[in-house]
């Protein structure tokens, strides 16, 4: 009883904590376009509760077209499936669905919430569907909307509308997306000229499991050089039959010529890789630069630190204070070997598409996580 | 009577002052004449000039300096043709003359003489060795000559094409220049059970890359967007020649910088970076070009740029990292 109590009152401690950095973080709303409309979506995911807060200009005819105005999250573990997380994250989504409200004066109608396919999928696996029921019924309580819609995603909706939201209208039908997770990847391509027939690329492999499979093979040998090694068994033993063969199941090779990566590995090899693209939110990239910035990480991860990062950047005109707080970010949220795995699986999925006679277009994509908001509100707003 | 004085003195005080003024003028005049004479007489420095003098003079110093070089070599080499010439003709001469004493011999002083003859056509013989081996010997060091010419060439040609505008567009065809590069290997396969292998970074060689595009008339124009008040489309033109022996497929990199020293850019998807031989760039816009040998073709594209966005604009545009062509232009 102590122990609940006490786990409660810490979680409720840290949201009070996440809450007044997020409070202190803010800063005054920057407009790009002259006529647009404000819209938030707040998202319960594996991790935690993400909220997008997004500006859609008025008259925008392409899918795609936005601009972020804040990207936050608050970590709440829901899919541990405990009271204390539950609490957390109903208090997350309330807490977020005010600061939408309220700081950003998105109005109501304008927030959109949902609950991820991931955790939808593990409710399922441990038979707590129940649990997102109630979670949606305790929030339409706290912000007290009995009728707002809090929709379950599945992985396939999800996909279909991060492709809408991330990749432009002009690409539509040339680009696969890939979105590199942590515990799995997912994506997909539209192969029949419109956009309700996704065809579903799914792999049990993520920049996480890479690296725990390899922690596991490496023994008392620590080191760097064996965690090499070791990553490498693991791409061209157990995930390599599943990515071969995912790969030329979905039919991506002939129907693509672009191939989009989203997801948190994307966006840090896209800002270590090229720090005078800091405010680009997508990035072209080759399979050679990859190949090169996977040997960086492995032999001189020196230099893909902050520092070194800013003194490698020539051009005057780069935002030099953005490259040193992204690339500092990246190294905190990625250590080195979280670095290695995921990108050797990016190499490891890039690799079937690097024919020796059709060369695909790679793209990384920084912001993927707010793509399927701005589908959702197009489709939402649309209706 | 006093007022009349007074007024014939105001006149003529009033007189002199005049005649002061004028000749104040007539003197200021001069003087301007003079320096405006001094001002024609000094030939005008332009910083421009003073550079292209410096060049100028760097230019003459290597080409008197080759010049120099090449006219001993030919000095060499005509030295060493007549030597050869001669050895030639003496031993010719010596072989003929053995050839006539030995089939009509006379009598025994003509075998002495025959013998003699011999021992002069084997010393011919080796004389004639010993120029082969000197020829051999000028012959590399001609090619080495060449070599450095080459590479000088070369060297001129990048800095011409990366610190001069384009020509003004000519009818006659440019010619083809190598460009020294590094270069890496081609793609390896990854070897999955030996990152010692991969995570040697691939050794990098010095090639001779010809140059297979050169770009000339480069133009931009602004025009009213018709899809956005507030921004312009602004038009890029240029030729492309086709100066390699083969078809090109490839991606040319187009760098159109704004006055305040940023890349504009298409989107984000269209724009990107690139490597080049002076470090990463970022391009406006990337346009994949297939154009046949000694092939022409006028390509356009445009950009957005901003509404108020004028002044000059630099437009650049890349082929395999270099640059192959360039302009500046107030928009």
């Amino acid at each position: 009883m102590f122990n609940a109590n006490f786990r409660k009152i810490t979680l409720m401690g840290l949201m009070l904590l996440a809450f007044t950095h997020l409070s202190f973080a803010q800063t005054s709303t920057k407009l790009k376009y002259t006529n647009s409309r404000i819209f938030a979506g707040i998202e319960v995911g594996s991790k935690g509760v993400k909220m997008s807060v997004l500006e859609i200009p008025e008259l925008s005819k392409d899918q795609g077209n936005f601009n972020v105005i804040k990207d936050t999250s608050i970590n709440t573990d829901f899919i541990s499936f405990t009271d204390a997380t539950f609490t957390a994250t109903a208090e997350a989504l309330t807490t977020l669905f005010n600061i939408a409200k309220n700081r950003y004066e998105v109005p109501s109608n304008h927030i959109f919430t949902a609950i991820s396919s991931g955790v939808s999928m593990q409710s399922e696996k441990d038979k707590k569907q129940d649990w997102l029921t109630n979670l949606s019924d305790k929030f339409r309580k706290n912000i007290s909307e009995p009728e707002r819609e809090v929709r379950v995603i599945d992985v396939t909706e999800e996909a279909r509308l991060s492709h809408l939201g991330i990749i432009p209208d002009s690409r539509r039908y040339s680009t696969f997306l890939i979105d590199i997770g942590s515990g799995n990847t997912k994506g997909g391509f539209f192969p029949y000229n419109n956009t309700r027939d996704l065809k579903l690329f799914q792999l049990t492999w993520g920049t996480k499991s890479i690296t725990n499979e390899t922690t596991n093979r490496m023994g008392d040998d620590q080191t760097m050089s064996n965690y090499h090694r070791q990553m490498n068994r693991v791409l061209a033993g157990p995930a390599d039959q599943e990515i071969v063969y995912a790969i030329n199941v979905s039919g991506a090779y002939n129907m693509s010529d672009n191939i989009a990566f989203s997801g948190g590995i994307a966006w840090a090899v896209a800002t270590l890789l090229y720090p005078e693209l800091i405010e680009n939110s997508v990035v072209p990239v080759t399979y050679a630069e990859v190949e090169e910035f996977m040997n960086r990480i492995a032999n001189d991860y020196n230099s893909l630190q902050a520092e070194a990062l800013v003194k490698s950047v020539t051009d005057k005109t780069v935002d030099l204070k953005l490259v040193a707080s992204q690339s500092k970010t990246v190294n905190k949220v990625f250590d080195q070997k979280a670095m290695l795995s995921g990108t050797g699986l990016l190499l490891k999925i890039m690799r079937q598409f690097e024919g020796i006679y059709e060369k695909k277009q790679f793209f990384l994509v920084k912001n993927g996580q707010v793509g399927w908001i701005s589908a959702y509100v197009n489709e939402t707003i649309n209706k | 009577m006093r007022d009349r004085r007074i007024s014939l003195l105001l006149t003529v005080s009033f007189i002199l002052i005049f005649a002061s003024f004028l000749a104040l003028g007539i003197l200021g005049y001069h003087f301007y004449r003079k320096v405006d004479k001094a001002i024609v007489m000094q030939p005008v420095v332009n910083p421009a000039d003073k550079i292209r003098d410096s060049l100028l003079i760097v230019y003459s110093q290597t080409i008197s300096a080759l010049e120099q070089k090449l006219g001993a070599t030919f000095a060499t080499s005509d030295s060493l043709e007549m030597n050869l010439s001669s050895n030639l003709d003496k031993y010719y001469r010596t072989r003929d003359e053995l050839f006539a004493l030995i089939s009509n011999p006379r009598n025994d002083s003509d075998f002495e003489a025959a013998k003699l003859k011999i021992d002069e056509l084997q010393y011919r013989m080796a004389a004639l060795r010993k120029t082969n081996n000197d020829i051999e010997a000028d012959n590399k060091k001609l090619y080495a000559v060449l070599d450095e010419i080459r590479n000088q060439t070369a060297k001129n040609n990048s800095y011409t094409s990366q610190s001069v505008s384009s020509p003004a567009p000519s009818t006659t065809k440019p010619k083809t220049t190598p460009i020294v590069a590094q270069t890496q290997q081609p793609l390896a396969p990854i070897e999955e059970d030996n990152p010692e292998t991969t995570a040697l970074p691939a050794p990098k060689k010095n090639t001779v890359i010809p140059k297979k595009f050169t770009a000339e008339e480069l133009k931009l124009e602004k025009v009213v967007s018709r899809n956005n008040d507030n921004y312009t489309e602004l038009i890029g033109s240029f030729t492309l020649f086709n100066i390699s022996p083969d078809k090109v497929n490839s991606d040319i990199m187009i760098v159109v910088t704004k006055p305040d020293g940023k890349v504009l850019q298409k989107s984000n998807w269209e724009s990107g970076a690139f490597t080049t031989e002076h470090g990463k760039k970022i391009y406006s816009y990337k346009m994949r070009v297939e154009q046949g040998k000694g092939e022409i073709k006028k390509l356009t594209f445009s950009l957005h740029a901003d509404k108020n966005e004028t002044g000059t604009f630099t437009f650049q545009i890349y082929h395999n990292g270099f640059l192959i062509g360039s302009s500046t232009q107030r928009v």
